[in-house]
């Protein structure tokens, strides 16, 4: 089933074009990579998804809700940003009360399965300006996850975790997967996407040179690795 | 939106320079009232914090607290809310604490003091003049950061609003008066006044004073032009605007701003 279906979505900032016509769809079931050189368009696409960034073309339909006729589908989003910030003033509990209220959902028992999880129940009334980023990475990662939402949206997800925290949060998404959910992230890091994803979104300079399953690129590259098949392509395309 | 309000509002009470603001009007509001007991000087002498100070704080506040807010605002947009009720919530948190905070600090000690004097309705004026001028001034500065993405940009433009509304416009309604005195400038004069929030706010308090010494060029115009009663009314209107379109302008530019 389809969860995300972009169409002909196009994005300049004056006169640099980040985004050119993109058609993409994303299924429930499946963890999409969108990979890509920095300045490729990747935080913009996601950013479109969430209605944080205007398409001067094109549609973004989300469970079959268009991004444009509403907020109503973000309820079905769960969104881990590349850098977690929070008001330095608010504590995590404050934070996880004040999205439970805005979302009309209290899932005590999740939040708690997930503190516990990824460590952080002793920061739980601590201002979160005074934690580590890396804890308010993992404080990020549980917003996101707590609601159980339809679909999954992580920023170089894994950025500043440690090991251990790291190798949860990939369990977890994991267990997404099987649950029939939808996963998109963006990662640099290759053996993460090996990891995780189903399928790899190529961008570069705003356009999809590559939409792909990873073993078929594998394949289609000769390579070992995800790695080397991105990087065989990417040198083909940059030459 | 009242829980991103309450929120919001429970966030601006932990912000320690809202307090020391707090407390230096409280402090020269009490300095002013142990130093005379006529409330019209007290008035007057209040009427330059309401001019000067109060624009300048709340200008500089609510730009520095919505650029610092920025990041968090743009998560709170992935959650299932409209930027409508994102910005707005953070409008009406802002401009009731600040409204809040020159209550307590200037109006309660002077009502205390004046609630049986006969000055107790040029006490209300000056208060409303205070509170309107903090509305307004906050609706501005929001519009400044939506204007503007750079911080550097937004911040200067507000404080040369600041500056031109609270110092400079004067210079260029004397000009003009200077300028073109064989004509008839009155209508001019008007339209200029109604152009400034410190110009009404400080008619407001002048007209009700009704010292002819304390009035200037557009005080006296206004009085001759509409007497004080239409006078007074047609300032609060206008400072209602003023308070309303660069709110509204904000929002509207807000709706459609790539975060």
């Amino acid at each position: 089933m389809e969860t995300i279906r972009i169409e002909n979505l196009s994005k300049s900032y004056g006169r640099l074009r980040v985004l050119n016509k993109i058609d993409l769809s994303v299924r429930a079931g499946e963890v999409t990579a969108i990979l890509g050189p920095n300045a490729s368009g990747k935080t913009t696409l996601l950013k479109c998804i969430l209605g944080l960034v205007v398409p001067d073309d094109g549609e973004v339909y989300v469970n079959g809700k268009n991004v444009k006729e509403g907020y109503s589908y973000r309820a079905d989003i769960g969104y881990m940003p590349q850098e977690a910030s929070f008001p330095d003033n608010l504590t995590a509990r404050d934070l996880f009360k004040l999205i439970s209220d805005i979302r009309g959902i209290h899932p005590e028992a999740e939040v708690h399965r997930l503190t516990k999880l990824f460590k952080v129940e002793d920061f739980m009334d601590r201002p979160l300006g005074s934690l580590s980023g890396g804890t308010r990475q993992k404080v990020s990662a549980i917003l996101a996850l707590a609601f159980e939402p339809a679909v999954l949206i992580l920023d170089e997800p894994t950025v500043g975790l440690d090991p251990v925290a790291s190798t949860r949060l990939k369990r977890e998404i994991l267990l997404w997967k099987e649950r029939k959910r939808t996963v998109v992230l963006t990662s640099h890091i290759m053996s993460e996407v090996e990891e995780l994803a189903d399928r790899v979104v190529l961008l570069i300079d705003g356009r999809i040179k590559i939409d792909s399953t990873v073993g078929s690129l594998k394949e289609k590259t000769d390579s070992e690795t995800l790695e080397e098949a991105i990087a065989s392509l990417l040198e083909v395309e940059l030459a | 939106m009242l829980k991103l309000f309450l929120y919001d509002l429970k966030d601006l009470s932990k912000v320690k320079w809202l307090w020391l603001y707090l407390l230096i009007l409280l402090g020269g509001t009490l300095l002013f009232l142990y130093m005379s007991e006529d409330m019209g000087r007290v008035a007057i002498s209040l009427l330059n914090i309401n001019l000067l100070i109060v624009p300048l704080v709340s200008s500089l506040f609510t730009i520095t607290y919505l650029y610092d807010s920025r990041e968090f605002m743009r998560f709170l947009l992935t959650q299932p809310l409209s930027r409508n009720q994102v910005l707005t919530a953070k409008l009406l948190a802002v401009s009731s604490f600040l409204s809040v905070i020159y209550i307590i600090g200037v109006a309660l000690p002077l009502m205390v003091k004046a609630i049986r004097s006969d000055t107790i309705h040029l006490l209300s004026f000056l208060t409303l003049s205070g509170i309107l001028l903090s509305i307004v001034f906050t609706s501005l500065s929001f519009l400044s950061g939506v204007l503007f993405r750079d911080r550097v940009k937004g911040v200067g433009f507000i404080v040369s609003l600041w500056l031109y509304m609270a110092i400079f416009h004067d210079g260029v309604i004397l000009t003009v008066v200077y300028v073109f005195k064989d004509y008839p400038l009155e209508k001019v004069v008007l339209a200029l006044t109604l152009l400034n929030p410190v110009d009404l706010s400080r008619l407001l308090v002048i007209i009700n004073l009704d010292i002819a010494a304390l009035m200037g060029i557009s005080e006296a115009v206004f009085k001759k032009f509409f007497g004080s009663h239409l006078g007074i009314t047609l300032s609060i209107l206008a400072m209602l605007v003023w308070a309303f379109f660069p709110s509204f302008l904000a929002v509207s530019l807000f709706r459609r701003k790539d975060l």
